[in-house]
């Protein structure tokens, strides 16, 4: 996920892509404000099983952490979830 | 070798997609996956040679150092076209191709695609 969660409407979307399999949000950019706001991470939290930040992107915004369950991943981490963890990526 | 397929369709100052991607091509490269990006529509401006943004990262200089680790890219020649981009101004070892050709081998060659763009 890129864009951020005032500007991000797709939650129907990810519910159903992610169903019946394990999903993952992995958050870059202005995505990442997703875990500096309880209300909007909760509700991304609600349609899928793990959600994970992207480090330079949340460390760049300074920003307190409002998600403690949201795992923050550098690119090599992010690789493997891409890669290895999971089967499909699509951007949202 | 498992390889990673990178789509790309933002420009290169309009927004940090293009970071995201060579960032994520690097980290693939480093961990010895193949990686390919292909870039159309904006994505195009990834390959023009001479960037030199004053205060932000230079992807096209940090593409040029990828190549030397592996990366493969791969531009649309008719979004070039439509933005005056021509042969000969690409990053030396990028290639101006095609969507029919380069990313539908990427796409059919690949185990994962990953698409920056919103």
């Amino acid at each position: 996920m890129l864009k951020s969660p005032h500007e991000f409407t797709g939650y129907d979307l990810v519910r159903s892509m992610g169903e019946g399999a394990p999903s993952a949000a992995l958050l870059f950019e202005d995505a990442v404000l997703f875990a500096a706001n309880a209300k909007k991470g909760k509700e991304i939290g609600s349609v899928v099983k793990d959600v994970y930040v992207i480090k330079d992107d949340w460390e760049a915004r300074g920003l307190p952490l409002a998600m403690p369950g949201f795992k923050i991943v550098d690119y090599s981490e992010a690789v493997d979830l891409i890669m290895e963890r999971f089967e499909q990526t699509i951007t949202v | 070798m498992k390889t990673m397929t990178i789509q790309v369709r933002t420009g290169t100052m309009m927004n940090m997609d293009t970071n995201v991607a060579v960032k994520l091509a690097r980290a693939a490269l480093d961990k010895g996956y193949g990686v390919r990006i292909f870039g159309y529509g904006e994505g195009v401006t990834l390959i023009k040679n001479g960037q030199d943004p004053k205060r932000f990262p230079n992807v096209g200089n940090e593409t040029i150092e990828l190549l030397g680790k592996g990366l493969e890219v791969v531009v649309c020649e008719t979004c070039c076209k439509a933005r005056g981009i021509v042969r000969g101004e690409e990053i030396e070892g990028t290639k101006i191709g095609s969507l029919t050709n380069d990313l539908s081998r990427f796409v059919t060659e690949s185990d994962r695609m990953v698409t920056i763009a919103r």
